[in-house]
């Protein structure tokens, strides 16, 4: 009963059904790795433009606030007085973050030595705004006002002082925001002249640290006043755990800091800009 | 039982050669898709090597135009243009910087020093990758007067080598450093700033 039923049956012989197998298989195989490879390309691809755009921003932000450094007080014809361009004083205090221009002051994580960099200027009295775009409270309107930028885990972060004509810094309400995030790493150099009179052309990058222990019989002005352009080096990274750098480890050298490991797979990049200070020798 | 027995006897399936030519089919459609999908990605990749070679040109531009004393522009011109520029750090490093675990000072530079050092470090060293994105990147920066003094018109060209680009009669391609032994790109790729200091 059994014999002859198969007898009758019309379907594919084993060979037939081995060969099609056999086909079809490497057409999916084919098929799978195209898949995957044009997945983690497509994944590499995203990452890379993330950090770009992080990158990007927060280089545009730094770079304006930069542009606009230094100022004399058009009232009454003061110039920036401690630093020039950059408040530097005041380090430590009561205050939950002083406006301090430091050279390696944060370490977070795996990323160490990260400046913190304070751009000092007059806001003009269309665009009285902190960091994050507030209007600033009318009782700051008439000072100068101090940005504080800093990395953190949260990426670069930036906090607004106002400064009085004494020279005090009053921490301006909630300015202390994060700006973008992916930011793990700031390094800002100073570009100074030869500290000759008219001089306006850089002759070295050098840290904060070294700006204010060259030539000791200068002042702090003298020296800051010297300064004749800035060149910010960022190491930026996606702001996630991406995992996408195949590599174990990778060590990045940040422009004046100690070079840095990283085994967590992620991707990062290093940007640089340099940017002249349009006010520096007022 | 009879039912089953004689519903059997029916069936035709399909033929082997039947099924191979739907595989033919489906498998150039499959073909299809997955060209469409890598000139996606090739010009993904292009897209990315002009974003740098952009930012490239504006960081040398940027520091172009803080070292424009006439000499200075000259050492530019013939440093950016130097196809052995990336060979050997200069003699001279004009910013603290850090060479494997080392830590260098930063000299007091002159400012033909500056020029080749700002040439050297925008060209050749920068992680976001000239070297790595831009294949084969060869710079070249000319001026419209001799001697080339500020407000002279300084032309920047960079060239590299792409994936996808047509060929541009502004971007020859025998100018790419070792042409003769890169053959995967098709043609080069270029970006032309004129600036002035």
């Amino acid at each position: 009963m059994m014999l002859h039923h198969k007898r009758q049956q019309q379907g594919f012989t084993l060979v037939e059904l081995m060969v099609s197998i056999l086909i079809s298989t490497i057409m999916i195989g084919v098929a799978l790795s195209q898949l995957i490879g044009s997945r983690t390309l497509f994944a590499l691809q995203e990452a890379d433009s993330r950090i770009e755009e992080n990158a990007r921003y927060a280089l545009e932000v730094l770079t304006s606030n930069i542009r606009m450094a230094s100022f004399v007080d058009i009232n009454d014809g003061t110039q920036a007085t401690v630093t020039g361009q950059f408040f530097s004083t005041n380090c430590t205090g009561t205050l939950a973050f002083n406006p301090c221009t430091e050279d390696g002051a944060t370490t977070t994580g795996t990323s160490t030595d990260s400046d913190h960099f304070a751009v000092w200027y007059n806001p003009p009295a269309t665009n009285e705004v902190d960091c994050s775009g507030n209007a600033l409270p009318t009782a700051n309107t008439a000072t100068s006002v101090a940005n504080v930028f800093y990395t953190d885990a949260d990426g670069l972060r930036c906090a607004s002082y106002a400064v009085s004509s004494s020279n005090t810094a009053t921490y301006i309400a909630d300015s202390d925001q994060a700006i973008i995030d992916g930011i793990e790493n700031m390094q800002i150099q100073y570009g100074i002249t030869d500290q000759s009179y008219g001089s306006t052309v850089p002759v070295r990058y050098i840290s904060a640290a070294t700006v204010n222990g060259i030539g000791s019989n200068a002042t702090l002005r003298e020296k800051w006043a010297s300064i004749m352009s800035v060149r910010v080096t960022i190491l930026a990274g996606t702001g996630i755990n991406d995992g996408l750098d195949q590599a174990a480890s990778k060590t990045y050298t940040v422009s004046d800091a100690p070079p840095m490991t990283f085994s967590d797979g992620n991707r990062r990049k290093i940007f640089s800009s340099t940017v002249a200070i349009n006010n520096a020798n007022l | 039982m009879h039912t089953i027995i004689s519903a059997k006897k029916k069936q035709q399936g399909v033929s082997l050669i039947e099924v191979l030519v739907s595989m033919i089919i489906f498998s150039v459609g499959i073909l299809g898709m997955s060209t469409l999908q890598t000139r996606v990605i090739q010009e993904n990749i292009d897209q990315r090597q002009r974003d740098v070679a952009i930012w490239q040109a504006q960081a040398i531009i940027d520091r172009i135009s803080l070292n424009k004393t006439p000499a200075a522009l000259t050492q530019y011109e013939s440093s950016i243009s130097s196809s052995t520029i990336c060979d050997a750090a200069p003699a001279t490093i004009c910013a603290e910087s850090y060479f494997g675990a080392a830590e260098v000072d930063a000299a007091i530079c002159s400012i033909t020093e500056m020029a080749i050092y700002d040439s050297w470090d925008t060209l050749c060293t920068n992680d976001q990758g000239a070297a790595d994105v831009l294949r084969d990147l060869n710079a070249q920066l000319t001026c419209d007067s001799t001697p080339c003094v500020q407000g002279s018109n300084l032309k920047l060209r960079l060239l590299w080598r792409s994936l996808t680009a047509q060929s541009d009669p502004r971007f020859p391609t025998t100018t790419i450093n070792d042409a003769a032994t890169i053959n995967d790109g098709p043609d080069v790729d270029g970006y032309i700033q004129v600036f002035r200091p």
